[in-house]
C-alpha cells in the first residue's frame, strides 16, 4: 500500500483548508453552536456546490465527483481541524454510503442527486436508547407492510436515539426489523408519524435528535431483511471517516498547545522550555502521528475496497479516538487557567473529542474487535499441528 | 541513505543489468534467497544466533565469536552474489543502484530470519559517517572490506562522565608523529571484542570548547594500548564493554571530517543509529504475543484481548508510520519519533507478556517464558541506546515542534 497523496489530493486539501479558514473560523463555530439548526445552509450550499464535497465519493451518474475515500478523508481531516459545523458525517458518510451499499438503483436515482447537490440532508437512524452501534439483535423498531401504494408501501414504528443531525435531515434512513430480519427504510422527515426531539449535545458543533416513529409511511430500500451486512460495512466506513476527522482535531490542538508553550512566559522563560512541558508535547506528537498513520491506512483500505476493512477500521477508530481525547485533554493542561474558560476554544475540541470517541464504537470495543480479527487471522495461517 | 557518489558500472560481473525494475529485482532476490538462504532448523540456520546470556565472559565471548563468524560468512555470500551494498558506489564495493534495492534485500533477509545485525555499525553507521564527512580515500579504504564481511566496526562514544551529555567527552587525542595518541575510558561499547575498527569520538581541543573541541577518528582495535573489559548486563549477557585507551594510535589519515568537526559527525552517526533502531524490522512482538495467548488458552479473556489489541495497534501504526515516511509524508523529527515508538512498544509488549504468562514469568527455565524474559530484560537498554527516551523527547520537542531550548 503506497500511502502517498496525489497532487490533486494535496490541492484538494489546500482548497478545503482555505475555504474553511474563511467560513469556519472560531467565531463562526461559536455563532452556529447557538443556533437551532447548528449549521449554516449557505456554507453547506457552497461546500456541496462550489467544492463538490457532498457528492465527492458519489458516482458521476448520481451527480457526484466519483472520487474515492482518500479524498473524503482529506476533507474530514480539515473539517475536524476547524470544527466545521455541517452535516458531513450524517449526509455524506452515513446516508450516502448506506444508499450505495444497499444497491437499490431506483432509490439511488431518487435520493443521491439531491445529496450531491446539497439540497437533501440525510442521516442514518440506527441506534436506539442503549446507544449501541454493533448490536443488531438489540434493534426493536419494526417495519410492516401497510397495503397502500399497490402493496409496496411500509410503515415504521419505534424509537431511535443519538441520530446525528436527526433534527435537520429531511431524509431519514431508518433501520427496522421485519420477520425477515433488519431492513433500511427511507422516511420523509416531514411525514405523519415522525416526531423529532433535538437533544442538548455535549458537543454543540454536532447535533443529535431522538426520533419517534408511529406507523410512519416508509419506503423499503433494497432487499427486505438483508440490511445488516451492508450496515456493518457502512459503520466501518464511518469509523474510518470519523478517525480522519479526529486526526484533524488532534493535530490542531497539538498545534495550539505548541504555539502557547512557545509564547507563554512564566518564571522568566517560555513554558515550552521546561522539559515537563516538552515531554508532554513530544508524547502528543507520537500519538498524533500514530493516529494519522492508522487513519490514512483506513482511508486507503476503504478507497481500495480491500477485504480487511473491518480490521483497518477498528485499528483507526481505536487509535484515533484515544489520541484525540488525550491531545485535547493535555492541550487544556498546557494552557493552564485560560484553558478551562468558556472563551478559550480548548473545550470545544475536548467536547468534540469525547463525543466523537463514542461514535461507531468506543476504542475499547474496537480493541476487542481487533483482537478477534487478529486471533482469527493467526488461527487461519497457523501451520496444522 | 543518500550517497552522492559516482554512478554505477554497467553491470556486475555475471549479474543482471543495472536499473532493473523493482518487481524484477525482487524476483531475482527472492530466487537467490530461495536457493541460498539457510533453511530454518538446518545446521546452517543462524536465525537464532544472537547472544542472550552466559555464565562467564569467556562463554559469552565464544558465543559472540560464533555469531560474528556466521555473520561474516553470510555477508560474504551476499557480496559474492552482488546483493551487498546495492546503493553504495562502485568504488566502495557497491553497485550504485537506487536505495530501495537495499530495502528489498533487507526485507528478504528479515523474511528468512537471517541477519547481519552483528555488523549494524559497519553496514549502517560507518557509511553514513563516511559519505557525510569522510574523504574519498577513506571510503575506498574502509567500505569495501565491510561489504565483503571482513571488517566489523564498533562505536567508542560514551564515557563514565559522558552519557547523554556526549559533549563532555574527555578521552583525549594528542597529536604525535604521523598521527594521534588516544588516552581515556569508553563505555557501553557493543561488540568491542570482535570488531576490527571503531568510530571514536575524542577531545582534540580544550574542555572549555565543549562540542567544538571534539573530533572523530577511525581507530584500529587490535593494537597495544586498548584494553577491553566486558560488562555484565541484567540479562546475564556481556553485550557491552568498557574500553580503556592508553596511548592507542590513530594514523593521520584516520581523522574523519575536519579537526573539531566531531560533533557534526556524531550527529550523523546518532541519526543513523536511531534510524537503524527505530527503522529496523520490528521484532513482531505483537504477533508473538497473540501466539502466546493462543498457546496458553487465555485468548478469550477480554482483558488479555485488550492487551493484544494494544500491542497490535502499536506495532501496526509504527509500520504504517514508517510507510508514510517512505512515501514522502512530512513527519517532524521522524527519526526520534520512530525510535521512541519502537522502544515504547518493546517495553509495553514485554510487560503485557508478563501479565499473560502469570507465575510462569518467574521461572527463566520455563521454555514459554524464557523468550519473554529476554525481551523484558532487553527493553530497558532499548530505551537508552541511540539516545535515551528523554533525549528523544527533547529532540522531538525542540527540532520537531520548534520549542525553545
Amino acid at each position: 500500500m503506497n500511502l502517498a497523496f496525489t497532487q490533486e489530493q494535496t490541492e484538494l486539501r489546500r482548497t478545503v483548508r482555505d475555504f474553511l479558514d474563511k467560513t469556519s473560523p472560531e467565531a463562526e463555530v461559536r455563532r452556529l453552536m447557538e443556533t437551532a439548526d447548528g449549521y449554516d445552509p449557505d456554507v453547506w450550499r457552497q461546500l456541496a456546490g462550489e467544492l463538490g464535497i457532498a457528492g465527492l465519493t458519489l458516482p458521476e451518474e448520481y451527480g457526484g465527483a466519483g472520487c474515492g475515500f482518500v479524498e473524503l478523508g482529506v476533507v474530514l481531516e480539515e473539517a475536524g481541524r476547524s470544527l466545521l459545523c455541517a452535516p458531513v458525517l450524517s449526509t455524506v458518510v452515513l446516508a450516502a454510503s448506506t444508499l450505495l451499499g444497499l444497491g437499490d438503483d431506483a432509490a439511488c436515482h431518487d435520493y443521491l442527486p439531491g445529496i450531491a447537490d446539497g439540497t437533501t440532508l440525510a442521516t442514518l437512524a440506527l441506534t436506539e436508547a442503549a446507544g449501541r452501534w454493533d448490536d443488531a439483535d438489540g434493534i426493536t423498531a419494526t417495519a410492516a407492510r401497510d397495503g397502500q401504494d399497490q402493496g409496496r408501501g411500509w410503515t415504521v414504528s419505534g424509537r431511535k436515539a443519538f441520530v446525528l443531525d436527526g433534527h435537520t435531515a429531511s431524509l431519514l434512513l431508518v433501520v427496522a426489523r421485519t420477520g425477515a430480519g433488519l431492513s433500511v427504510l427511507a422516511i420523509d422527515a416531514g411525514a405523519p408519524g415522525v416526531h423529532r426531539v433535538p437533544r442538548a449535545t455535549l458537543d454543540q458543533t454536532r447535533r443529535q435528535a431522538d426520533i419517534t416513529f408511529t406507523a410512519a409511511p416508509a419506503r423499503l430500500l433494497g432487499e427486505e431483511g438483508a440490511a445488516w451486512p451492508v450496515l456493518e460495512r457502512v459503520l466501518d466506513l464511518a469509523a474510518v471517516a470519523v478517525a480522519a476527522e479526529q486526526v484533524g482535531g488532534a493535530a490542531r490542538v497539538l498545534d495550539m498547545a505548541v504555539d502557547y508553550a512557545r509564547t507563554r512566559v512564566q518564571f522568566g522563560r517560555p513554558i515550552g522550555s521546561f522539559q515537563a512541558v516538552k515531554h508532554k508535547l513530544a508524547d502528543l506528537h507520537l500519538g498524533v502521528e500514530s493516529a494519522r498513520s492508522a487513519a490514512y491506512h483506513g482511508l486507503w483500505t476503504a478507497a481500495g475496497d480491500l477485504p480487511d476493512l473491518p480490521l483497518a477500521a477498528s485499528l483507526a477508530k481505536a487509535c484515533c479516538g484515544d489520541a484525540y481525547v488525550t491531545a485535547a485533554t493535555e492541550n487544556i493542561q498546557v494552557h493552564g487557567g485560560i484553558g478551562v474558560t468558556w472563551e478559550h476554544p480548548a473545550h470545544l475540541y475536548l467536547k468534540r473529542a469525547h463525543s466523537s470517541r463514542q461514535l461507531f464504537g468506543h476504542p475499547a470495543h474496537h480493541r476487542q474487535r481487533l483482537a478477534r480479527y487478529v486471533l482469527a487471522e493467526q488461527a487461519a495461517t497457523a501451520s496444522p499441528a | 541513505m543518500q550517497h552522492s557518489s559516482a554512478p554505477a558500472p554497467g553491470s556486475t560481473a555475471g549479474g543482471p543489468a543495472q536499473f532493473e525494475g523493482r518487481a524484477q529485482f525482487e524476483g531475482r532476490v527472492r530466487e537467490w534467497f530461495g536457493a541460498n538462504a539457510p533453511r530454518k532448523g538446518s545446521p546452517e540456520d543462524f536465525s537464532a544466533v544472537h547472544v542472550v546470556s552466559a555464565r562467564s565472559p569467556q562463554e559469552y565471548h565464544e558465543q559472540e565469536e560464533h555469531a560474528i563468524t556466521v555473520t561474516r560468512a553470510w555477508q560474504r555470500r551476499l557480496f559474492d552474489a552482488g546483493l551487498a551494498g546495492r546503493s553504495w558506489p562502485a568504488e566502495c564495493g557497491g553497485h550504485g543502484a537506487p536505495d530501495w534495492q537495499d530495502e528489498v534485500v533487507a526485507a528478504e533477509q528479515a523474511r528468512w530470519g537471517v541477519s547481519t545485525k552483528m555488523f549494524a555499525v559497519a553496514l549502517e553507521m560507518v557509511p553514513a559517517v563516511l559519505f557525510g564527512h569522510g574523504t574519498h580515500e577513506q571510503r575506498v579504504a574502509y567500505l569495501p572490506p565491510v561489504l565483503r564481511g571482513e571488517h566489523g566496526w564498533c562505536q567508542l562514544l560514551s564515557e563514565p562522565g559522558a552519557g547523554s551529555d556526549l559533549a563532555s567527552v574527555s578521552t583525549r587525542a594528542t597529536p604525535m608523529d604521523g598521527g594521534w595518541s588516544v588516552t581515556g575510558q569508553k563505555v557501553w561499547t557493543s561488540n568491542a571484542g570482535c570488531s576490527d575498527y571503531a568510530l571514536l569520538i575524542a577531545r582534540t581541543g580544550s574542555r572549555e570548547e565543549g562540542r567544538a573541541g571534539l573530533s572523530c577518528f577511525a581507530l584500529k582495535m587490535e593494537q597495544p594500548g586498548i584494553d577491553i573489559r566486558p560488562l555484565r548486563q541484567m540479562s546475564g549477557a556481556y553485550h557491552f564493554n568498557e574500553v580503556f585507551l592508553d596511548n592507542a594510535f590513530v594514523p593521520e589519515n584516520g581523522l574523519i571530517g575536519g579537526l573539531g568537526d566531531g560533533w557534526a559527525v556524531l550527529r550523523t552517526m546518532l541519526a543513523s543509529e536511531r534510524a537503524a533502531i527505530g527503522g529496523g524490522t520490528s521484532a513482531r512482538s505483537a504477533t508473538q504475543l497473540v501466539g502466546l495467548a493462543r498457546q496458553l488458552g487465555c485468548s478469550d479473556d477480554p482483558g488479555v484481548r485488550d492487551l493484544l489489541a494494544q500491542a497490535v495497534i502499536r506495532e501496526r501504526t509504527l509500520d504504517l508510520l514508517r510507510a508514510r515516511i517512505a512515501a514522502g509524508h512530512t513527519v517532524p523529527a521522524a527519526g526520534p519519533t520512530t525510535k521512541l515508538l519502537y522502544s515504547e512498544h518493546a517495553r509495553l509488549s514485554a510487560d503485557a507478556a508478563t501479565t499473560i504468562l502469570g507465575m510462569a514469568v518467574t521461572l527463566v527455565d520455563d521454555p514459554q517464558s524464557a523468550p519473554w524474559i529476554e525481551r523484558l530484560l532487553f527493553a530497558p537498554g532499548l530505551r537508552l541506546g541511540g539516545g535515551t527516551d528523554e533525549i528523544q523527547r527533547n529532540t522531538i520537542a525542540e527540532r520537531g515542534l520548534g520549542l525553545p531550548r
